[in-house]
């Protein structure tokens, strides 16, 4: 068995071969350096109630246009909407919608568990993990950017999120 | 390299692994955090609360309709004590599945945690629903429920901040406030240490085996 060779070629393999949506993990800030907005790691929780869940997703604008994300949505909910969470001044763990959310020229944006999500309520399919979630987030400048997201185990985002720092 | 595969598959998931090695090979280029790389075999995941928290002297119910007191039915053993509800999209879900994924990896007693989860917003986290919620992320999670004042009672003892249920919108959304950390009872029915909602499957299978038998730093 030679573990320490073949995993680390099968992951190089993963990377060069899917392009896009991973080489975006590859280096900070900027990463869309042709000039565009994307919507990348893009992951779905799978809902611990079957009703409501959390995406979770980096908006890595590339412009030089500042952008806004105003809305989201997916055939699999009823509803999406943005929520960010906190913890208010006692110390509870709170949860805010939020209108839009604001994405600088040439930075990146995470949504990650504790801050920003986008919620899904009223889910209308079984959603398991490794199953594949049509989303569409809607900026006020780039538009509309339809993207995939994966369903991972809850965590599972928080975990790589925390890796890239 | 293979130090991330081995995290990936102790989570137990296979399809995790999956989503995980899509996910993970954005960090073929990144260094280890020094933190992560030097982490000793004793540390601790959540936090030292001392002096311990006491367990409420209260009884609620379970979602099978028994009485459930808090100090007597869990007298002497490794448990675990969650306020949350069950529409909680972001933070509920996280530490829970955690918890059990770590339960599920291990071995030994503290496999066996007594795990509560106190659904505080008794209009949507009725005894159905609350069983169908903890049941599936554990199948020994107990899943509790009261009266708004029992529930508070519990929840104000131990000095969390109170829960806030708040006015509901025009679709009649509402939003709900409560303390996003877990009170981990060691079986000298003390609890030491706090684990917030950010606590990783890894950290609570560390600290499990440890707490079981009493260590708590």
């Amino acid at each position: 068995m030679r573990p320490h060779l073949r995993p680390a070629a099968a992951l190089l393999a993963l990377v060069l071969s899917t392009g896009g949506g991973l080489t975006a993990c590859g280096s900070d800030g900027g990463d869309a350096a042709d000039g565009t907005l994307r919507v990348v790691e893009v992951t779905v929780d799978r809902p611990v109630n079957p009703r409501v869940t959390a995406v979770r997703l980096v908006i890595d604008n590339g412009s030089a246009t500042a952008d806004a994300l105003v809305a989201a949505d997916s055939p699999v909910a009823e509803e999406a909407s943005l929520h960010r969470s906190g913890t208010d001044a006692d110390g509870r763990s709170t949860m805010e919608p939020v209108d839009q959310v604001e994405v600088a020229p040439r930075s990146k944006v995470t949504f990650a568990p504790g801050g920003l999500h986008v919620m899904l309520e009223d889910l209308n399919e079984d959603l398991e993990v490794g199953d594949k979630v049509p989303l569409t987030f809607t900026f006020t400048e780039a538009g509309t950017v339809s993207v995939e997201g994966i369903v991972t185990e809850p965590g599972a985002a928080a975990e790589e999120h925390d890796d890239h720092d | 390299m293979t130090d991330r595969l081995t995290r990936r598959r102790f989570l137990g998931a296979g399809s995790a692994v999956a989503a995980g090695l899509a996910l993970g090979a954005c960090n073929l280029d990144r260094s280890s955090k020094p933190d992560r790389a030097g982490e000793a075999d004793a540390s601790w995941g959540g936090e030292l609360f001392d002096p311990p928290l006491e367990k409420p002297p209260v009884v609620l119910q379970t979602v099978d309709g028994d009485d459930f007191d808090l100090r007597a039915d869990t007298e002497g053993k490794l448990s675990f004590l969650f306020f949350g509800y069950t529409n909680c999209p972001d933070q509920c879900p996280l530490y829970l599945t955690s918890l059990g994924a770590a339960m599920r990896a291990i071995n030994g007693p503290g496999s066996k945690a007594q795990v509560l989860f106190v659904g505080v917003d008794t209009k949507r986290d009725t005894p159905d629903v609350l069983k169908d919620y903890v049941e599936g992320i554990h199948p020994t999670f107990i899943g509790l429920t009261g009266t708004p004042e029992k529930i508070a009672e519990a929840n104000d003892f131990l000095k969390f901040p109170s829960i806030e249920i708040g006015e509901p919108d025009a679709e009649g959304t509402y939003l709900v406030g409560h303390y996003g950390r877990a009170v981990a009872y060691t079986p000298d029915n003390l609890g030491h240490r706090l684990y917030g909602f950010d606590t990783r499957s890894q950290e609570f299978a560390k600290d499990l085996p440890r707490l079981a038998e009493g260590v708590y730093e």
